[in-house]
C-alpha cells in the first residue's frame, strides 16, 4: 500500500514537467491550429539553458528556470515569426514538417553546442533534503512538483479567464474565424502564444533538470510524451493536458517498476483505448478535428494511360536494366537504395497525396517489413522472406488503419508517429527476438543474387511491379473514393462510398509497399537495425513526397530520386547531415511549397 | 397511405442543452414536405438524425418501417436515403460524369474496385442521370469548374443515382436567384414524381416553401409546433408568433 502511494507520487512529480510541455503544445494548436513538432525541442533547450545558467554563469537554481522559461519564450517567438508566419492556411503538412526541420538541426545543434554526453543536474537549493512519507522517504523537490502542475494551472486558468489576452486567446480557440472577423489581430495573437507555450515547455525542461539527467535525445521521448498527453486528453485542452498528464505520469511510475519494457506499449494501449472511446480525447471538442485542407490529387486519364506514357515508361525501365549491366558496383548500390526510397515515398504519397492522410510514422511499416523479412530470412528462402516482410508490414498497417480509421490531420499525424515510436521501442527492448541494439546480422540472398548487380535486378523488377500495380490502382474506384473523401467526406458518406473500409484498404496496400522496400534494404545490407522503424527514416520519406510534389501522381519518384541522391552527397561530406537537411527542409517549406512538380492547386 | 418515413419521440442533446425535444411525424410515401424554422430551431440537427451522421439520444427513425436511426450515414444511404447539403459539395478534384459512375461502383466487392479502372465501366447510367438534370453537356468537365448552379444540379444528380426513396435536401435553393429557384425546384419535382420519391427539405425561402411543399413542419427551439399543409400552417397562431413575429401581416407567407 504505502509502496502503491509512493509510487503514484513519483508519477505526479514526473507527470508535472510533462504537463507544462502537453498544455503549451494545446494552447498553441487551439488557437494557430499548428501542432509543434520541435515542442519536445524546446523543452531540452530550456533544460540545458538553465544548466548553463546555474553550472557555468552560478546563477541560482530558483532565478534560472524562469530565466530559462523567458528564453524559450523568445525563441519561440523568432520560431513563430520566422518560421510559421507564412504558412497559416496553407497544406497542414507544412508547418509540421517546417517544425519538424527544426528538430532536425537541433538534433545535430545541441551536442555541438552543449555537448555529446549526459548532464546531471544541479539539486534545487533549499529542496535537497527527502521528507518521511508512509515509513518511506520522499524527495521534497517531488513534492514541489507535484504543486507545480496545479499551481501552473491555476495561473493558465486566471490568464485565460481574467484578462483581454486570455478572453481573446479563448475565442479564437472556440473559433478562429470568428475572432479573425472581429478584428483580432491574428498575427500578434499567434506570436504571444506561441511565446507562451514554448516558455512553459522551457519551464517544464528547467524545472526537470533536478529530478532527471539531461541528455540530447530527450526531445523526442519528450514530444511522444506529450503527444500521447494530448491526444488522450484532447487538443486544445488545458484541464485535458492536466489529467492526461497525471495518467501517463502515474503509469510511466508503475511501469518502470512492474514491467519496464512494456511502459510504452502500456502508455499507446490506454491512447487506442481512449481514442475508440472517444475519438477528441476525454475533454476535447470534436469540432477541432476539422483541421483538414483537402488536396485532392487529378484524375488519371480516364481512357487509360496514353500511349506516349506507356512508351516512356518502358524506355525508362528499358535504360535503368542497361544501367544494371554496365553500372560499378557502387553505383549499382546507390540506385538500389534510390529505388528502395522510391518505393517508400510512393507508398507515403498514397496515403498522403491520394488519400489525404498524413502519415508521420511511416518508418513503422518500413520496419515492419525490414524486420519481418530479417526474421524469416534465419529460417527460409529469401524471396519467401521478402514476400512476407511485405505481408506482415500490410497486417500490421491495415490493423492500424482499422483503430485510425476516424481520424484525420494532425491527430493522425501524432498517433502514426506514436505507432513507430512504440515499434521502434519494441525493437530495441524485444531483446530476445530482435537482438535489441545489436540488431539481426548476416541476412544475404543466395546466388545469383548477391552481387550489386544481381540485388539491383531484382529490386528494379520488385520496384517497377509495385509502381506499376499502383499505377492500376488509381484509376480503380478505390482511388476515387479516397480523393472523393478527402474533400467532401460527408458527401461521400452520403453516397454509401465505404470510405472507412477504402482508408483501412490504402493503408495496407501503403504497408504492403513499405514493406517491401523495407525487406529489399534488409538484403541490400544485409542486416537489420531498430534505426529502420526511427523518426529520421518517416521523416526521409515525407521530405521525398513534398519535395517532389504531393499532388504530382509522379512526385515521390521524382521526389526521393532527387532527396536520397542529394543526401548521399552531403553525408560524404558532413557527418551533420541531419541539420542540413533541417535547413533544406525549411527553404522547402517556405520557398517552394508546391514541390519540384507541381500540377493542380499547390499546397 | 402508408408513412415512408416515420418520426417517433426524437431527442437529442449536446451536452446538458436539449436541441430536439418529442420531435414526432410522419411521412407519406410520395410527398413533398418542408422543414421550416428559425436559425438554431434544430433543422440541421433533425436532418443529420435523419441522415444517419448523427445518433439521437432516444426516439426511433423508421423508412418504411424498418428502424434506420443511428446507424450512421453509409448504412441509411444504402438502405434508400439520398441527400444534399447546404453549401453543396461535389468531389472537387473529379470529373463530373466520373463521379456519378463512382457512386454506382460504391456497392461493389472490395477486390472489384480495386481492380477494374473505372474507365472501363459502361458509362450509360451516369450519362442518364446527367441528362436527368441537365448537365449532360458537361459530362467530361471538372465538378470544381461548375458555376455555383450547376454543382448544384451535379449534386442533386448525385443524391439520386442509388435510387433513393427518401430524397433529404438541405436548403437546396440557398444563394439562388428567384427564377433558379423555382427551375431548380421544378426540376426536383418532377423527377420526385417520376420516382414516386419521397421528399424533405429545409429552407428559408417562404416562396419556394409554400410554392413546391404539400405539407409543412415547423421547428422552433427543438419542438415541432406545427404539420400541416401550407395554408393551416399559415394561419397557425403559434408559428406566427414564433417564427414570423406577431405583427407580421398574413399576405407576408
Amino acid at each position: 500500500m504505502d509502496f502503491i502511494l509512493i509510487q503514484a507520487l513519483n508519477g505526479l512529480a514526473g507527470a508535472s514537467s510533462l504537463f507544462l510541455v502537453a498544455a503549451g503544445l494545446s494552447l498553441i494548436f487551439g488557437v494557430s491550429r499548428v501542432v509543434n513538432f520541435a515542442h519536445g525541442t524546446v523543452f531540452m533547450i530550456g533544460a540545458y539553458v538553465a544548466w548553463t545558467l546555474i553550472d557555468r554563469l552560478g546563477v541560482n537554481f530558483w532565478l534560472a528556470a524562469p530565466l530559462a522559461a523567458g528564453a524559450t519564450a523568445l525563441l519561440g517567438g523568432a520560431i513563430e515569426i520566422l518560421v510559421l508566419r507564412r504558412l497559416y492556411g496553407r497544406h497542414e503538412l507544412l508547418p509540421l514538417l517546417a517544425t519538424f526541420a527544426l528538430v532536425l538541426i537541433a538534433h545535430d545543434a545541441v551536442p555541438l553546442i552543449w555537448g555529446a554526453q549526459d548532464v546531471i543536474g544541479p539539486r534545487a537549493p533549499g529542496l535537497t533534503g527527502a521528507v518521511p512519507l508512509f515509513g518511506r522517504l520522499l524527495p521534497a523537490y517531488d513534492l514541489f512538483l507535484i504543486g507545480v502542475a496545479p499551481a501552473v494551472m491555476g495561473g493558465l486558468w486566471l490568464v485565460l479567464h481574467r484578462t483581454r489576452f486570455g478572453r481573446i486567446v479563448r475565442a479564437a480557440t472556440d473559433d478562429p474565424e470568428m475572432a479573425a472577423a472581429l478584428g483580432i489581430r491574428q498575427d500578434r495573437l499567434f506570436t504571444l502564444v506561441f511565446m507562451l507555450g514554448c516558455g512553459l515547455a522551457g519551464l517544464g525542461g528547467a524545472l526537470r533538470l533536478p529530478r532527471e539527467t539531461l541528455h540530447h535525445s530527450l526531445d523526442t521521448q519528450v514530444i511522444v510524451s506529450a503527444f500521447v498527453v494530448v491526444v488522450i486528453g484532447g487538443m486544445g485542452s488545458i484541464g485535458g493536458a492536466f489529467v492526461a498528464a497525471a495518467i501517463v505520469g502515474v503509469v510511466s511510475a508503475f511501469g518502470i517498476v512492474v514491467w519496464p519494457q512494456g511502459t510504452l506499449a502500456m502508455l499507446f494501449v490506454i491512447m487506442a483505448l481512449v481514442l475508440v472511446a472517444r475519438p477528441h480525447g476525454l475533454f476535447g471538442l470534436p469540432a477541432q478535428m476539422e483541421t483538414h485542407r483537402p488536396l485532392a490529387l487529378p484524375s488519371p486519364p480516364f481512357g487509360g494511360y496514353s500511349r506516349r506514357a506507356k512508351l516512356a515508361t518502358a524506355a525508362g525501365a528499358l535504360a535503368l536494366a542497361g544501367f544494371g549491366a554496365f553500372g560499378s558496383p557502387f553505383a549499382l548500390d546507390v540506385a538500389t537504395q534510390v529505388l528502395i526510397a522510391v518505393l517508400f515515398a510512393a507508398s507515403l504519397h498514397l496515403l498522403i497525396g491520394w488519400a489525404g492522410l498524413i502519415s508521420f510514422g511511416h518508418a513503422a511499416l518500413f520496419g515492419l517489413g525490414a524486420y519481418g523479412a530479417a526474421l524469416l530470412g534465419a529460417h527460409v528462402h529469401f524471396g519467401v522472406a521478402i514476400l512476407g516482410g511485405g505481408a506482415l508490414a500490410a497486417l500490421g498497417a491495415a490493423a492500424f488503419g482499422l483503430l485510425v480509421r476516424r481520424m484525420k490531420g494532425v491527430y493522425l499525424a501524432m498517433l502514426t508517429l506514436a505507432f513507430s515510436q512504440l515499434l521502434f521501442a519494441a525493437a530495441f527492448q524485444w531483446v530476445s527476438l530482435t537482438g535489441g541494439d545489436n540488431g539481426i546480422l548476416g541476412l544475404w540472398p543466395d546466388p545469383p543474387w548477391d552481387t550489386a548487380g544481381g540485388w539491383y535486378a531484382l529490386t528494379l523488377a520488385l520496384a517497377a511491379a509495385a509502381l506499376l500495380g499502383l499505377a492500376h490502382l488509381y484509376r480503380a474506384p478505390f482511388a476515387y473514393i479516397l480523393r472523393a473523401a478527402q474533400g467532401s467526406e460527408a458527401r461521400a458518406r452520403a453516397d454509401a462510398l465505404p470510405v472507412d473500409a477504402t482508408r483501412v484498404q490504402a493503408f495496407a496496400v501503403s504497408g504492403a509497399v513499405a514493406g517491401l522496400a523495407g525487406a529489399l534494404l534488409v538484403f541490400l545490407k544485409g542486416s537489420a537495425f531498430p534505426s529502420l522503424f526511427a523518426v529520421p527514416q518517416s521523416v526521409d520519406g515525407l521530405v521525398m513526397v513534398l519535395l517532389g510534389g504531393v499532388a504530382h501522381p509522379l512526385g515521390p519518384v521524382a521526389g526521393a530520386a532527387a532527396y536520397s541522391l542529394g543526401v548521399t552527397v552531403i553525408a560524404t561530406v558532413t557527418p551533420a547531415w541531419h541539420m542540413i537537411v533541417g535547413a533544406l527542409i525549411l527553404v522547402l517549406t517556405q520557398a517552394l511549397p508546391g514541390g519540384l512538380l507541381r500540377r493542380g492547386d499547390a499546397p | 397511405m402508408t408513412a415512408l418515413l416515420s418520426v417517433r419521440d426524437l431527442y437529442k442533446r449536446y451536452g446538458e442543452m436539449p436541441v430536439l425535444t418529442d420531435v414526432g411525424f410522419d411521412i407519406p410515401k410520395g410527398e413533398i414536405a418542408a422543414l421550416i424554422g428559425a436559425n438554431g430551431a434544430g433543422k440541421s440537427t433533425l436532418f443529420n438524425i435523419l441522415g444517419g451522421a448523427l445518433a439521437a439520444n432516444r426516439g426511433t427513425v423508421l423508412l418504411d418501417g424498418e428502424a434506420i436511426g443511428g446507424h450512421g450515414p453509409e448504412r441509411v444511404a444504402r438502405k434508400g436515403v439520398g441527400r444534399t447539403f447546404q453549401t453543396s459539395a461535389p468531389y472537387r478534384a473529379l470529373g463530373v460524369r466520373e463521379s456519378l459512375m463512382l457512386i454506382a461502383a460504391a456497392s461493389e466487392p472490395a477486390w472489384r474496385r480495386m481492380l477494374v479502372p473505372l474507365g472501363s465501366r459502361p458509362r450509360d447510367a451516369a450519362d442518364a442521370a446527367l441528362e436527368e438534370v441537365g448537365l449532360a453537356h458537361l459530362a467530361d468537365a471538372t465538378a470544381a469548374a461548375l458555376s455555383y448552379g450547376d454543382a448544384k444540379r451535379l449534386e442533386l444528380a448525385m443524391a439520386l443515382m442509388r435510387g433513393p426513396r427518401l430524397l433529404l435536401m438541405d436548403e437546396p435553393t440557398a444563394g439562388m436567384a428567384p427564377g433558379e429557384r423555382a427551375r431548380f425546384m421544378e426540376l426536383v419535382t418532377a423527377r420526385a414524381a417520376e420516382r414516386g420519391m419521397t421528399v424533405l427539405f429545409t429552407e428559408h425561402d417562404v416562396a419556394t416553401v409554400f410554392g413546391f411543399a404539400a405539407r409543412v413542419l415547423v421547428l422552433d427551439r427543438g419542438r415541432l409546433i406545427a404539420d400541416g399543409t401550407p395554408e393551416a400552417v399559415r394561419e397557425n397562431p403559434e408559428v406566427r408568433r414564433a417564427y414570423l413575429g406577431d405583427h407580421a401581416p398574413t399576405n407576408a407567407l
